[in-house]
C-alpha cells in the first residue's frame, strides 16, 4: 500500500462569544437583591436597601463561559443579579455611588477592553 | 536539546576491567523468584539471601523486562537479598548490588496486591500470548477466558508474558489473575475478543547492527506468532504479547546478513506479508541517548540503545559503569554524581563491535527523573452511579468496587481495612442542557482506582439558560452552598444501613478539585463549611474564575490545605489565569503549587465542553488527551499524597521528578512549602533596602531593581507599590532586575545558616515588556560564606528559566520556581562553606538587555 499524503486539517474556527444586543434598558432605582438564602453558611453579598437597577433586554441568549457578561457605565462594571432567560431580561445592580453621571452604557465580558463592548446608546443619568 | 554525540576516541576515556551489578527487586515475601535487570547478555546471577549465596543460574538478555532467577524457597519479609552478576565474556565478577529487604505485601497493599492489567492491545482470534503488567514479581499470574484457565506463570515477572493454549476464540471474556502469598488481587478488567482482521500488516524492524545477537521486530498484533528467516533459511517461530518482539541468541550479526519477518493469527488464516532489513555495519553504531541526569544520581538510564548492547559510563574520562540497559549503576564512581562532572556514555555490542562515538553531558544541578505516572496506581475495580436525593443533590460517583460496572458492591477488601477518602469535582458554567457534570469521568476513575471515592457534582441549576445563572458572586455561593449539600448528603449515605457507601467513607480526608466557576467554589468551600468531620486536605483549582474579587472587591486568602492551581496558559475563557493570585495569597498548608501550563486552553480538561477556547487567539494548544494526561498526572501525585499519604508523589508538584506519559515539557511549576526559611518574599512593605529577615540588601555593579505589585490593576485597590508594568496577573509583591549591564548584583543578607543538604528556592520570570526578544535569558545565584568566599550557579544549571508564553494579546509575566542544590555550590566553589552562609546573590549577568522578576527566596530542607 502506498503512501498518501494530504494537507494539514483547517484550522478550527475561533470561539467567539458574541455576545447579543441590547434591545431596551430601563434604570430605576430599588432595593439590592437580598443575599442568596443558603443553607449551610452565611452569604457575605452585601445587602443593599439602594441600588440603581438597570434593567436590559437583550435580543438572543448570552454564550456559556466562565467570565461574567457586564454592563459597563464608563470603566464601572455593574454585575447582573437576576436573570429571566426565557426573555433574555437581565437585571443589573450597582450603588449609586459608584455611578458617574452621563458615562456611556455598554455591554460586554468582564475585562473586555473598551473597544470590544457593545455600545447602547445610552448615557447614564441617575434615576 | 539533545545532549552531543562525540567520537569516542578523542574523549580520552580510560577503559578497565569493571562490571556493574544489576538490578533487582522489588521484594515481597512469598515470592519463589527475584526479577533481575540490568545485567549483561547471558550473565550468570548469583543471589544472596541473609547470607548464604545460591548457585549460579545463566540469564538471558536484559531487555525486553530483565529475568527471573529461582531461589531455594520463597521469600521471607525481613530477609536482606543481594545480587551480583558474573559477564561470560570477560569472566568479570561485579560488586554485590545494594541490599534490599524483603517486604511482606500486606503493609504496601492491605486491600490486596494490584490488579493486573493486560495490555492494552485488543486480543485477538487465535492469539496465542498476551501481556499482563501491573503485578509483584515472584507472585503467580494467570488468564482465564470464559472462566477457563488457559495460560499461567508461576513466579512471574513483571510484566510478564501468558503463552494461551489454547489459544483465544472471538467473544471469550478473558481476565487476568493474580496472587501472592495465598492472597488474591482484584482480577483485571474483562476483555472480550475481537475478531482477526482481514489482513495482517508486515512486521518492520527495528536497526540492526553488525555483530549483535538479538533484534526487534516491531509492528506485531497482539498474540500473533512471528516467524523470522536469516538469509532465506527459516531461525524459528515466536509467540508475541504485540507491539514488537526481541529476538535473540543468533549468532553474530553480519552486514552481508538479512532478516525477514511475517506474521500470523490463525493457522487457516493469513499470514502477512514480509518485512525485512539488512544490517547495520558496525561504524555507524550511535551512541545511546541518555535519560535525564543530574547531581546526587548513582546510576545512569539510557532511553535509545540497541538492546543487547552493553552500556559504559564514564565520568571525568574513567569507566564508572558498565553493565545491560536501561538503567546502569555507577558504583565505580564511589560517590553520587556532582554537578560539573563530565559523563560519557557508550554502548558496545557482544559480538565485538565498539560504538564509535559517545554521549557526553556536563551533569546540571537539577535535571529532574522521569518517573512513574502517578495516575498508574491501580489496585481496585471501580463501580459508578449517578446519585440523587431526589430533590438538588446529584452527580455521579465512582469508587473503589468488588468488580467493574455500575452499582457494584464496595470494595470489600478495602471496606475492612478501614475507610476511604473522598473527592469531591465540581465543573464551571456551561450551557444548561450539557452534562458538565460528566466531563470529568476519566479523572473519577483513575481517582477510584487508587481507592478514593470520587464524586462529580451536578451544579447545572446554576448553568447558562437558568434563573440561578446571576453570573456574580452570589452564584458561586450557591455553588459551594450546593458543593457542601453535596458532600453532606454522602455523610448521609456514610451513616445510612444498607446504603453503598455506609461506614466506608473517611470525611477526614477531603479533597475538592473544582474548573471555571468550579475552581472558585472549591476555593471558598474550606472557608466556609462547617460539616462535622469533614477535613478538606486538599484543594485543585482548574483555571478557576475570581468572582469574590470583581463584585466585592475581597480577596480569596487560601489556608489551611494543600493547594494546587492549573492555570491554562492559552486559556481563551478566564483569560487572565486569576488562579495565579490564588497561589500568591494562599498560606501553604503543607505545600502550594501552580501549574501553569503552555499550549492548554480551558475546557479541553472536560470532555463534555467540546470548543477550542484558544482557537485563533494564540498558538494551536495540546490535543484534549494531553490536557487530561496532565490533569491526571498532576492531580494525582496531589491526590496520592494528601489523600492517601503517598508523600513521594509531593515531588512531582515540588520539581523533583517528571511524570511519565505527561506532556511535563509543557508544565511551569512554582511551588513553596510550609517549612522554610523565608529570606525575602517582598511583602513587608519596608522596602527594596531590607529583607524579609529585616536584614539589609545591597544593589551592586549598576543594579537598578525595587519592589512593585505583580497583579494587575484591579480591586481592591491601591496597588501599594505601584505596577512595574501590565503583565504580571498574580497578587504579590515582588523585585525587578532592571535590564543593565552584565555585572548587576543583587546581595541579600542572611543570619549565619547552615545550608547544607538543603535547597535554595527562588521564584523567577523574565519579564515580558510587549516584544518577544529571541533566545531565553537567566542569572546566576550565589551563595557567600562568612569568609566572603561565593560560589554561583546559573539558572540553566537548575532547568533554565520559561520564556513567556506567546499568544496574541495576553502575553503575562508568570513567575516559577527554580530549585537550587546547596551541595551543588561546593562543586562549583570548593572553599565555600555551607554551614556559614550570610548572604544570598543575585547576578544578572547577561547583557541581553532584559528586565527580571524575583520573589520568594526562601531555603527549604
Amino acid at each position: 500500500m502506498s503512501a498518501d499524503a494530504t494537507p494539514p486539517e483547517p484550522p478550527v474556527a475561533p470561539v467567539v462569544w458574541e455576545l447579543p444586543n441590547v434591545r431596551g434598558i430601563t434604570i430605576r432605582r430599588g432595593r439590592g437583591e437580598p443575599p442568596p438564602q443558603l443553607a449551610y453558611f452565611r452569604s457575605s453579598v452585601p445587602d443593599l436597601s439602594d441600588v440603581v437597577e438597570f434593567e436590559v433586554v437583550l435580543d438572543g441568549p448570552v454564550p456559556a463561559r466562565g467570565m461574567p457578561p457586564v454592563l459597563y457605565v464608563g470603566e464601572t462594571p455593574v454585575f447582573q443579579r437576576r436573570v429571566d432567560p426565557d426573555e433574555y431580561r437581565y437585571v443589573f445592580q450597582a450603588p449609586p455611588d459608584r455611578l458617574r453621571q452621563g458615562e456611556e452604557v455598554s455591554f460586554g465580558w468582564l475585562n473586555d477592553p473598551p473597544q470590544q463592548r457593545k455600545p447602547t446608546g445610552v448615557r447614564y443619568q441617575a434615576p | 536539546m539533545s545532549d552531543p554525540e562525540v567520537p569516542r576516541q578523542g574523549a580520552e576515556l580510560q577503559d578497565r576491567p569493571f562490571i556493574s551489578p544489576p538490578g533487582f527487586g522489588p521484594l515481597y515475601a512469598c515470592a519463589t523468584v527475584v526479577q533481575v535487570c540490568g545485567f549483561v547478555p547471558h550473565a550468570d546471577i548469583e543471589v544472596e539471601i541473609d547470607g548464604v549465596v545460591g548457585e549460579p543460574q545463566l540469564v538471558g538478555y536484559p531487555l525486553p523486562i530483565g529475568d527471573v532467577v529461582k531461589i531455594p524457597s520463597p521469600l521471607v519479609a525481613g530477609q536482606v537479598v543481594q545480587v551480583r552478576q558474573r559477564d561470560p565474556v570477560s569472566g568479570l565478577v561485579s560488586d554485590w548490588s545494594p541490599p534490599q529487604t524483603v517486604r511482606d505485601h500486606r503493609a504496601e497493599f492491605p486491600a490486596g496486591p494490584p490488579r493486573p492489567e493486560i495490555f492494552p492491545l485488543s486480543l485477538l482470534d487465535c492469539g496465542s500470548r498476551t501481556g499482563v503488567g501491573n503485578l509483584l514479581a515472584g507472585g503467580n499470574a494467570w488468564i482465564t477466558a470464559n472462566g477457563v484457565e488457559v495460560g499461567r506463570r508461576n513466579g512471574c515477572a513483571n510484566p510478564q508474558g501468558l503463552d494461551i493454549n489454547p489459544s483465544f476464540s472471538t467473544g471469550q471474556h478473558v481476565r487476568a489473575w493474580f496472587e501472592l502469598c495465598g492472597d488474591p488481587s482484584p482480577p483485571s478488567t474483562e476483555e472480550i475478543v475481537q475478531p482477526a482482521p482481514g489482513a495482517l500488516p508486515a512486521p518492520g524492524f527495528k536497526p540492526v547492527y553488525e555483530t549483535s545477537t538479538q533484534l526487534e521486530v516491531t509492528n506485531i498484533v497482539n498474540g500473533a506468532k512471528v516467524s523470522l528467516s536469516r538469509n532465506g533459511k527459516p531461525v524459528g517461530t515466536y509467540r508475541c504479547w504485540g507491539g514488537s518482539i526481541l529476538i535473540g541468541g543468533l549468532a553474530p550479526f553480519a552486514t552481508t546478513d538479512s532478516f525477514s519477518a511475517t506474521q500470523q493469527l490463525c493457522p487457516a488464516g493469513p499470514t502477512s506479508a514480509p518485512g525485512t532489513t539488512g544490517v547495520t555495519p558496525c561504524a555507524s553504531l550511535p551512541a545511546p541517548t541518555v535519560a535525564p541526569i543530574q547531581a546526587g544520581d548513582t546510576s545512569v538510564t539510557v532511553i535509545d540503545f540497541v538492546p543487547d548492547a552493553t552500556i559504559k559510563v564514564y565520568v571525568n574520562h574513567a569507566l564508572v559503569g558498565s553493565g545491560g540497559a536501561p538503567t546502569v549503576p555507577i558504583p565505580g564512581l564511589g560517590r553520587p554524581l556532582m554537578y560539573g562532572d563530565l559523563v560519557d556514555v557508550a554502548q558496545d555490542l557482544p559480538g565485538g563491535c565498539r560504538g564509535q562515538t559517545v554521549r557526553e553531558i556536563h551533569v546540571p544541578c537539577v535535571n529532574p527523573p522521569i518517573l512513574a505516572n502517578p495516575a498508574s496506581l491501580d489496585l481496585f475495580p471501580v463501580g459508578w452511579f449517578d446519585y440523587t436525593d431526589g430533590e438538588r443533590r446529584k452527580g455521579s460517583v465512582f469508587y473503589p468496587a468488588d468488580d467493574d460496572g455500575p452499582n457494584q458492591p464496595f470494595n470489600a477488601r478495602l471496606a475492612s481495612v478501614g475507610r476511604a477518602p473522598i473527592a469531591f469535582l465540581v465543573h464551571g458554567n456551561h450551557q444548561h442542557s450539557d452534562p458538565s457534570f460528566r466531563g470529568y469521568d476519566y479523572f473519577q476513575t483513575t481517582l477510584a482506582r487508587m481507592g478514593i471515592i470520587a464524586v462529580s457534582v451536578d451544579c447545572n441549576e446554576f448553568n447558562l439558560g437558568s434563573t440561578a445563572s446571576t453570573n456574580d458572586y452570589a452564584e458561586i455561593e450557591r455553588r459551594a452552598d450546593l458543593v457542601i449539600g453535596n458532600i453532606d448528603y454522602f455523610r448521609g449515605l456514610d451513616t445510612t444501613a444498607g446504603s453503598p457507601f455506609e461506614t466506608h467513607i473517611d470525611f477526614s480526608r477531603t479533597g475538592l478539585m473544582g474548573h471555571s466557576r468550579g475552581g472558585e467554589t472549591v476555593i471558598l468551600v474550606p472557608q466556609v463549611i462547617n460539616l462535622p468531620g469533614v477535613h478538606i486536605r486538599s484543594v485543585l483549582s482548574l483555571a478557576p474564575t475570581d468572582f469574590r474579587r470583581w463584585v466585592l472587591g475581597q480577596e480569596h486568602r487560601p489556608a489551611g490545605y494543600a493547594l494546587a492551581c492549573l492555570l491554562p496558559a492559552g486559556d481563551g475563557d478566564v483569560v487572565n489565569d486569576d488562579g495565579a493570585k490564588f497561589y500568591d495569597l494562599a498560606t501553604p498548608g503543607s505545600v502550594k503549587s501552580q501549574w501553569y501550563v503552555y499550549f492548554a486552553n480551558h475546557n479541553f480538561f472536560n470532555r463534555i465542553w467540546l470548543n477550542d477556547d484558544a482557537a485563533g487567539k494564540g498558538p494551536a494548544v495540546m490535543p484534549r488527551g494531553e490536557h487530561e494526561q496532565i490533569l491526571l498526572a498532576y492531580g494525582s501525585a496531589l491526590f496520592r499524597a494528601t489523600l492517601l499519604g503517598q508523600i513521594n508523589q509531593l515531588d512531582y508538584i515540588l520539581g523533583k521528578a517528571r511524570p511519565a506519559g505527561a506532556r511535563y515539557d509543557q508544565v511551569v511549576l512554582s511551588h513553596e512549602i510550609e517549612r522554610r526559611l523565608l529570606i525575602d518574599n517582598h511583602e513587608e512593605r519596608n522596602g527594596i533596602g531590607t529583607n524579609s529577615l529585616g536584614r539589609p540588601t545591597v544593589q551592586l555593579g549598576g543594579l537598578s531593581a525595587d519592589e512593585f505589585t505583580f497583579a494587575q490593576n484591579e480591586q481592591p485597590l491601591p496597588l501599594n507599590p505601584g505596577q512595574y508594568n501590565t503583565s504580571f496577573f498574580g497578587r504579590s509583591v515582588g523585585m525587578v532586575a532592571r535590564a543593565g549591564a552584565s555585572t548587576r548584583q543583587f546581595r541579600s543578607e542572611v543570619p549565619q545558616t547552615d545550608v547544607r543538604g538543603r535547597e535554595i528556592w527562588i521564584r523567577a520570570a523574565e519579564v515580558f515588556r510587549g516584544g518577544q526578544p529571541p533566545g531565553g535569558t537567566g542569572f546566576r545565584l550565589g551563595l557567600e560564606d562568612a569568609s566572603g568566599q561565593i560560589s554561583w550557579l546559573d539558572s540553566n544549571d537548575v532547568g533554565g528559566l520559561a520564556r513567556p508564553y506567546f499568544r496574541n494579546s495576553e502575553i503575562k509575566t508568570m513567575l516559577q520556581t527554580l530549585r537550587f542544590k546547596a551541595g551543588c555550590f561546593t562543586a562549583a566553589n570548593g572553599a565555600i562553606d555551607l554551614g556559614r552562609i550570610v548572604a544570598v546573590r543575585l547576578h544578572c549577568n547577561r547583557s541581553d538587555e532584559r528586565d527580571l522578576a524575583f520573589d520568594d527566596l526562601h531555603v527549604v530542607n
